[in-house]
């Protein structure tokens, strides 16, 4: 079976290794015709048993269809008897680097209102579940983001050492940390924090654990109540007493959210609606009036 | 007309695997094995429905050697596990995809098609078959049509569903 030799050594030159997970690693790579950069994910099949494996499968599959300026695209699939080499196109930062090492162009209102436009113009072909900053490339010069967070297309799983991070419940919706049915708003929610921490360079929640995650949401947004979100009672939350649930001092967005102009603060509002029923739709959002003078 | 263009992608050069003859035949052979392990299993009309269509692109776009019935046997059955990765929530494992088919080819007393492929073997052949396929594993065929026109016609969820299982 000669024709299943990897070619891969002669069209990409490997370089450093950027990052590495439980299904493999992932390195920058150069095209060594085109003379470009390329990220290199190396899935290792664990199991010989079971050829391969069906998620990989599917990922894969699902990436190919996905084509999208504002999704991270699949370059390339290798193959080789243990493993296949995902080759995507590369982007150095991403947007939380991008806020870090930008600090001033980083918070030109325009370029938020750009940014925020097109992660929602991709956001709701699919569920994400996991929208963060980390997650969200950047092309500098082009002023263009990329959602890289398509299961395969994570461009790093984060290593054991910052699991904590994973797990942080920062951009994860309230219906996800009470563990309720949830479905595509879920990803809106995450926008909504990505956009309020585009505005001032600062993660709008920054709960530890679950339970402090829901404390910070309620005490700016509100503890939820039957009128305001029908059925929640029964989602496993106490609100017999509602005071237990807030803490600190009583904000509202417009006072955390410094700088943001109000269409902005209403469209933010409208995101982080509590109850993901009423939370406003990615299409909804596109048109609404912050968008309109950009 | 996406969808269109899409389902001319996944069936093209149809004709080519009309016009030889041997290779229809050892193609036949291949999907009535693939269709009894279905069965065997309860795999559902979707996967059925994978499984003749990767094979189908696979044999058309491959200048298979001609005339080598390990080849298309052991095409079958990486066209069928991956169309059961694809599509089922329950796969059994290489090897006892592997006992069906030995079992049938055996019952059958077809004494030259009693090949066995050890899991090795069948994980290069899924690589070879995604790789010819180009990792498209989500073809359009006639049931997207079905479920496209379903959607437009407006009916609920479940009724979509209900109908989508009689197909």
């Amino acid at each position: 079976m000669d024709y299943l030799i990897d070619t891969m050594d002669n069209k990409y030159e490997q370089l450093e290794t950027i990052g590495r997970g439980n299904f493999g690693e992932v390195y920058k790579c150069r095209d060594r015709e085109k003379n470009t950069f390329a990220s290199m994910k190396r899935i290792l099949f664990r199991y010989q048993d079971d050829g391969v494996p069906g998620s990989v499968i599917r990922g894969v599959a699902l990436l190919k269809e996905l084509d999208h300026p504002n999704i991270i695209s699949l370059l390339d699939v290798l193959d080789d008897e243990k493993w296949v080499d995902l080759v995507f196109e590369y982007l150095e930062m991403d947007l939380w680097r991008f806020m870090g090492t930008y600090p001033r162009i980083g918070k030109d209102p325009n370029l938020t209102k750009s940014f925020l436009y097109q992660i929602l113009s991709d956001s709701y072909r699919i569920l994400h579940r996991n929208l963060k900053p980390r997650n969200i490339m950047v092309d500098v010069d082009k002023k263009i983001v990329k959602i890289a967070d398509y299961g395969l297309a994570r461009p790093v799983d984060a290593p054991v050492a910052f699991t904590y991070q994973v797990l942080s419940p920062g951009y994860k919706a309230p219906e996800l940390l009470i563990d309720a049915k949830y479905s595509t708003p879920v990803d809106i929610w995450s926008v909504g924090c990505i956009f309020a921490e585009m505005v001032t360079h600062h993660p709008l929640f920054n709960g530890q654990c679950e339970h402090t995650a829901i404390m910070e949401m309620f005490s700016l947004l509100g503890v939820p109540n039957v009128e305001t979100w029908p059925g929640v009672t029964s989602l496993g939350i106490n609100l017999s007493n509602p005071e237990a649930l807030v803490s600190g001092v009583r904000r509202s967005l417009s006072d955390v959210v410094k700088g943001l102009e109000p269409t902005g603060i209403d469209l933010l509002a409208q995101m982080l609606c509590l109850n993901p029923c009423r939370r406003i739709t990615a299409r909804d959002a596109l048109i609404h009036a912050y968008f309109r003078n950009a | 007309v996406c969808l269109l263009s899409k389902e001319r992608e996944a069936f093209l050069g149809r004709s080519d695997l009309n016009s030889n003859g041997s290779l229809m035949v050892a193609g036949t052979e291949a999907i009535e094995w693939m269709l009894r392990v279905i069965a065997h299993y309860g795999f559902t009309f979707m996967t059925t429905l994978l499984a003749v269509n990767y094979f189908d692109r696979f044999k058309s776009s491959l200048c298979l050697q001609r005339e080598n019935p390990w080849m298309s046997q052991s095409a079958a059955v990486a066209c069928l596990s991956l169309a059961a990765k694809v599509e089922e929530t329950q796969v059994p494992l290489l090897l006892d995809l592997q006992i069906r088919f030995y079992i049938y080819y055996f019952t059958c007393n077809v004494d030259e098609s009693k090949y066995l492929f050890d899991a090795k073997t069948t994980q290069r052949m899924e690589l070879l078959v995604l790789s010819t396929l180009g990792w498209n594993m989500n073809p359009v065929t006639s049931l997207s049509f079905i479920d496209h026109i379903i959607r437009r016609l407006g009916f609920k969820t479940h009724l979509r569903l209900e109908f989508l299982q009689r197909c």
